[in-house]
């Protein structure tokens, strides 16, 4: 069989650098008034990671997806038992202070509600410049 | 004591009543009942206000069966500290009856706890609902109601009654305009001739404000607070917009950390909850355009000479007024004792029954 895409290996686990590059196109096609750091995801607004979680099927299918708590209001990212921040952590490779500056307004000069493409912009800085993740 | 506005503030607990009425009141014990998704007040025809508390109620399930624990304060005290059995609960969601049975029982018990355990059985009572409650959502409110004990039920729109409530002269043809800001809804209303022109009721309120905040904390902080953490952080440091002077003020919360999984405590600063509630605040600030726009110019230009009036406990958010201000260019003020601008309202209404049935929903 033709391998064409990597997912046709079985088995295959994205590493967090493709997840990372996966994340920055996918933010590249958010609408401007749909990015907030203020929380995860409800209504259609979320951070970064979770308007993926939310609306990206192939980190869904990854197994990065969104739980929710009884009332259906309020939802967090989970992965691989892990939830919240340490699942982001754990899907994308990265420390806590690379989560900060990436996935945080500590990043963006304290602005809670940046430009999605200026985050998706910043993730690939970081990319470029790290041989870590 | 007068407002920013110069207009006429609410400034009685009690309405004035006439003799025949104080007859009747010593035979019947008509009441009215401001049911809210945060706090339900009870006014009773000739004595005021006589309960105040949380609408919650503390249930044990006991071999299938539920038997009341608590209701109002000490139920409120139980949320999210309950054991095993205990459930402490909210019976409304979004300003209406979620859970009938548990809903009658709270409404009996409250009733029971005003009266000093005698209950209410034959009374006229007056009910406030959302004006965007469904026609089922009002047949629920009123069949609950009844089935506690009413002789007779009638509803009145909450926009209604906390304008009433306010003081504003909701039968003159003048435009009055009431923002009314409670736990579960936020009810936009403008009047004249004791008839709702144009509104908006959308479902969001301080408990939205709450959630906001919870929201952020676990994603800024990876910390788990509960609902009555969040809502003393936005009584404490909460505010629609940083003051002009950036002065920023702090507190403490404590919550269970996501990862260890123990209590951890941090200190969070008013511009951190100001930047978390920014969500429900334009969504209120929409709702009130919204409204402005559908207002008939005569009546618009009513607004801009007397301003709109915040009523509910989340008129009380810092600087609300100012930032509703800035972007309808309406003067905002806020009532006073907005959070009991609806029992006051609705009581008006019961004590002058006759003069105002055409303000209540039929």
């Amino acid at each position: 069989m033709e391998v064409r895409n990597r997912e046709d290996i079985q088995g295959y686990e994205a590493t967090g650098r493709e997840r990372l590059t996966e994340l920055a196109g996918f933010l590249d096609d958010v609408p401007a008034d749909r990015l907030t750091f203020t929380r995860w995801y409800a209504q259609g607004k979320g951070c970064a990671v979770g308007l993926a979680a939310a609306h990206n099927p192939g980190f869904q299918a990854q197994g990065f997806r969104l739980e929710y708590d009884a009332s259906n209001r309020n939802c967090w990212p989970t992965f691989d038992g892990h939830s919240d921040r340490a699942a982001v952590a754990k899907f994308f490779g990265l420390s806590s202070t690379e989560m900060r500056q990436l996935l945080g307004p500590d990043g963006y000069a304290g602005k809670v509600e940046p430009h999605p493409r200026t985050v998706a912009q910043n993730i690939r800085s970081f990319l470029a410049e790290s041989i870590s993740v | 004591m007068s407002n920013r506005l110069g207009a006429a503030p609410v400034k009685r607990n009690d309405v004035p009543v006439g003799l025949f009425t104080k007859v009747r009141n010593l035979i019947t014990r008509d009441i009215a009942i401001d049911l809210g998704t945060a706090n339900t007040l009870v006014y009773v025809a000739g004595k005021g206000i006589v309960f105040d508390e949380p609408t919650v109620i503390a249930l044990k399930d006991v071999r299938g069966r539920s038997h009341v624990v608590a209701i109002g304060t000490d139920a409120k005290a139980m949320l999210g500290r309950t054991p095993e059995g205990i459930r402490a609960i909210r019976p409304l969601t979004d300003g209406v009856i979620g859970d009938f049975g548990i809903a009658e029982e709270l409404i009996r018990l409250i009733c029971r706890k005003a009266f000093n355990q005698r209950g209410f059985t034959s009374a006229r009572v007056i009910v406030t609902v959302p004006s965007g409650a469904t026609a089922v959502e009002r047949r629920a409110i009123r069949d609950s109601v009844e089935k506690a004990g009413a002789r007779k039920v009638f509803l009145i729109e909450e926009p209604i009654a906390a304008a009433i409530g306010a003081g504003l002269p909701v039968t003159e043809p003048t435009g009055s305009m009431v923002v009314d800001i409670g736990g579960g809804t936020t009810e936009v209303a403008v009047m004249s001739l004791g008839g709702i022109v144009a509104s908006k009721c959308i479902r969001v309120g301080g408990n939205t404000m709450d959630e906001a905040i919870m929201s952020y904390v676990r994603r800024a902080y990876n910390l788990q607070i509960g609902e009555s953490t969040a809502e003393r952080v936005k009584l404490a440091v909460g505010a629609a917009s940083m003051p002009p002077d950036g002065d920023e003020r702090r507190a403490m919360l404590r919550g269970r950390d996501l990862v260890t999984g123990v209590p951890r405590e941090l200190e969070i600063g008013s511009a951190e909850v100001v930047a978390s509630l920014a969500e429900p605040i334009s969504a209120i600030v929409e709702a009130v355009r919204t409204t402005l726009e559908q207002t008939a110019p005569e009546l618009a230009a009513d607004m801009v000479d007397r301003g709109m009036v915040l009523t509910g406990g989340g008129g009380l958010l810092p600087n609300l007024d100012i930032v509703l201000e800035q972007a309808t260019g309406v003067p905002a003020v806020v009532a006073n004792l907005p959070l009991r601008c609806g029992a006051l309202g609705a009581g008006n209404a019961l004590e002058h029954l006759r003069s105002m049935s055409k303000m209540l929903v039929h």
